[in-house]
């Protein structure tokens, strides 16, 4: 039997930073893990409380101040509530700053990994690459 | 380096952290939602009552329950691969998973538990463990579910298995009796071979047959251990799972719905998902 044992360090790369518990569901593949991407000011316009895994829409401003629509995913409403995320914690309209493992393909999709709202923050899926595991 | 043996490890090391800081938080994010009344407390090292599974059980570790990438026992890794016979390979090669050394992107994977198909059996204890109860009565062994809010009915009648091409069931057919004072054996066959063993993939024939055995440690600790035996598939029997702990919780818990709804799922392909897939 030949299966493609590379992929054993792309899982590997993904233990780091993606808690097992959080991959429940679907894999991460289509996720570049390597980097988070900022979001300082995104608006929401969106917030999907639902299985298999919740989805925050909101709207960013690129380079060129073009408004884009990006969907982001966490894990299930149980897991996110075991992490103090809540189904009334977004509504549209929310400013609100985000740590996103996006796309390897480009398109407007992520994962997040972090979230200020409200003047709060809550850790998402997996953590921010680069950042130390919380102690 | 053994990079493989090293991202176990890690996993390991990362699951710990983090079951255990979920838990602290689960607790204070339950208690906040409602007003339930306060946990009945479990006093450990007692000896466990003989002949009895009755209560709720968690995993100890939340790697070990939910079993992201295959059975805990058959952890997708490329080095714990079930022994394949050439019919069972081909199976394996026709399911794309999204999860384990074969996964494949949201959009290209082929997993029926994805649409919201019944998981089945056994992959009902090889993927998504949670919080478990043990009804017991008379004429069976009832456990319930958190996953998909299901149950399984384990005889203990007496009765015999289904002979004579019996109808495939997802969740099959089980018999079940004590061995000893301690060790609970059941036996399920006529499973329906739509579903897989695990998220990574893994086939099985209507030839199955699953053997659990759940092991009362003491009062609070219990160990489940799952066998497959599946001539057609694979060459020999093994352990999908092996003596996975899991830990006694009080019997008032109150476990959150966790359920594949086909309407949810929609939305996030639509919305998310699929653009994943594009190249």
């Amino acid at each position: 039997m030949k299966i493609r044992f590379a992929t054993g360090a792309l899982l590997a790369a993904m233990a780091l930073t993606v808690p097992a518990g959080l991959m429940a569901h679907h894999g991460s593949a289509i996720y570049d893990e390597t980097k988070a991407v900022v979001f300082t000011s995104a608006k929401v316009t969106d917030w999907l409380w639902a299985n298999p895994h919740c989805l925050l829409e909101f709207d960013v401003k690129d380079d060129k101040g073009a408004s884009v629509h990006w969907t982001a995913e966490v894990s299930n409403p149980p897991d996110m509530i075991a992490r103090g995320w809540s189904r009334k914690m977004f509504k549209a309209g929310d400013d609100v700053k985000l740590w996103i493992i996006a796309a390897k393909n480009g398109e407007p999709i992520g994962r997040i990994a972090r979230v200020e709202v409200a003047g709060k923050t809550f850790e998402g899926m997996g953590r921010v690459p680069g950042e130390a595991p919380a102690k | 380096m053994k990079s493989g043996s090293l991202s176990v490890r890690m996993f390991a090391k990362s699951t710990i952290v983090v079951s255990i800081f979920g838990l602290l938080l689960a607790t204070g994010a339950q208690a906040q939602q409602m007003t339930l009344p306060p946990p009945v407390k479990i006093v450990p090292g007692r000896p466990a009552p003989k002949r009895s599974l009755a209560g709720i059980w968690q995993p100890y570790s939340g790697f070990e329950g939910i079993q992201p990438n295959g059975g805990q026992a058959i952890f997708s890794d490329g080095r714990h691969e079930p022994p394949y016979t050439a019919a069972g390979m081909e199976a394996f090669k026709k399911n794309k998973p999204s999860n384990g050394i074969t996964e494949v992107g949201p959009g290209e994977e082929n997993d029926p538990g994805h649409a919201c198909d019944p998981l089945g059996f056994p992959r009902a204890n090889l993927f998504e463990v949670r919080n478990t109860e043990f009804i017991q009565t008379p004429q069976k062994m009832v456990i319930l579910y958190q996953y998909d809010k299901l149950w399984r009915t384990i005889w203990t009648d007496g009765r015999a298995l289904p002979k004579d091409d019996p109808e495939p069931r997802w969740y099959g057919y089980s018999t079940g009796k004590w061995t000893d004072d301690y060790n609970f054996v059941t036996t399920t066959v006529a499973l329906d071979d739509r579903t897989w063993l695990d998220n990574a993939g893994r086939p099985h024939s209507d030839e199955m047959t699953v053997e659990e055995t759940f092991h009362r440690i003491d009062s609070d600790n219990l160990e489940i251990s799952v066998k497959i035996t599946d001539p057609k598939f694979y060459s020999k029997p093994f352990l999908a799972m092996d003596k996975m702990k899991m830990k006694r919780i009080p019997d008032n818990t109150d476990s959150l719905e966790m359920m594949c709804v086909p309407s949810e799922l929609n939305a996030y392909n639509q919305r998310h998902a699929n653009l994943g897939n594009k190249k």
